[in-house]
């Protein structure tokens, strides 16, 4: 076995990841190769230094109010969506009384009501826009596909 | 023998590691210790097939069992507290959006981690355009312990080596994980997962090697 697979077998032997037969294997090397008695005994030190590194504990409090946290904003995201559909179905009939009362007002000239109906297509193209480049954006999601 | 060739060995480590990571491991990769728990009398399973049906409580429960896991995770990949406790909340956000994608068939926390772990990456790609000069080490090892240079020297080693290095290293010292435990994390093969762990040590034993006297 070359010495490159006998060190990846030295890091597993310290890590408590070999079979019997393979740590027999890696004894009977160690016994005759000076190089990696040496490797066995660096790692092995690593290892012990590696065991006693721990992450910092976060306040217990934030355990507390990690859930929580969690379950507002779930909750605060579907008020969002019915307020944007209230506000879109509020908009859309607010803006079809206006044209309809645009188109039917005598008083109104008609270079007025041309201007108006311009503006507010220019406002219905440019949102649409809008939506459309979103959909396409959500399309591609980078998560969309996660594995499961 | 080929790495491919090799079969998981399960050790029994639970004595060599802190209570609340033992817990917490049994929870992800034990259907039967995640049934057994007291408050719980509901299998994972059928806790998520309530959840895809709306049941945003019910998505509490996987929370918890999970939180302290998915949390140490992202510290260990974001190096910071508040950014492991954002990305790791935005990640079960996400993952309650995609619920309906997920088979319930299948562990939760495996499928979750893969979403977190993206996320994680996006928010070190993100930061390391806002920042033009390196990150700032930020104090994320446990302060009372010994060996402190020594540890943040390492600790600074570990940030720096490439992500699927860095990833088996957290999830094998900080998360006590086995080899076929991270494969079956990481999705790959538990020779890669050995490979990756040597390469990582041997790095890691060249910063050691500067305050042990073994360069």
């Amino acid at each position: 076995m070359d010495h490159k697979k006998l060190k990846e077998l030295i890091s597993s032997y310290h890590d408590g990841e070999l079979d019997d037969k393979e740590k027999q294997e890696v004894n009977d090397h160690l016994n005759q190769c000076a190089e990696c008695r040496r490797e066995f005994e660096e790692m092995g030190k690593l290892e012990e230094v590696m065991k006693k590194m721990q992450l910092k504990k976060p306040h217990k409090e934030m355990w507390e109010v990690y859930w929580t946290s969690i379950y507002n904003r779930l909750e605060r995201k579907i008020g969002w969506i019915f307020l944007s559909i209230g506000a879109m179905i509020l908009l859309f009939f607010g803006g079809y009384k206006a044209v309809e009362g645009i188109i039917q007002d005598p008083s109104i000239s008609l270079l007025l009501k041309i201007g108006i109906l311009t503006l507010l297509g220019g406002v219905v193209i440019l949102l649409g826009s809008l939506l459309r480049e979103q959909i396409f954006v959500h399309k591609r999601e980078r998560y969309k596909e996660v594995e499961k | 023998m080929n790495k491919s060739d090799r079969k998981p060995v399960y050790k029994d480590r639970k004595k060599d590691m802190p209570e609340e990571i033992a817990l917490q491991k049994e929870q992800i990769f034990s259907a039967e210790a995640a049934q057994v728990e007291v408050k719980r009398a509901l299998s994972e399973r059928e806790i998520l097939e309530s959840v895809q049906k709306g049941d945003k409580e019910a998505y509490g429960l996987i929370v918890k069992r999970y939180m302290h896991s998915a949390y140490y995770i992202a510290l260990g990949f974001v190096h910071n507290q508040q950014d492991a406790l954002d990305v790791s909340q935005d990640a079960f956000i996400k993952a309650f959006r995609k619920i309906k994608m997920f088979d319930t068939h299948m562990p939760f926390f495996p499928w979750f981690y893969r979403l977190m772990k993206n996320l994680c990456l996006d928010h070190l790609k993100r930061k390391r355009r806002m920042s033009e000069v390196p990150l700032e080490d930020a104090k994320v090892l446990d302060e009372a312990r010994d060996d402190r240079e020594m540890k943040e020297a390492l600790w600074k080693g570990i940030r720096e080596l490439p992500f699927d290095q860095r990833e088996v290293i957290i999830l094998r010292y900080f998360r006590q994980m086995s080899y076929a435990e991270i494969a079956e994390l990481i999705g790959r093969p538990i020779g890669t997962v050995m490979s990756s762990l040597y390469y990582a040590k041997k790095k890691l034993k060249g910063i050691l090697g500067k305050y042990m006297g073994f360069e």
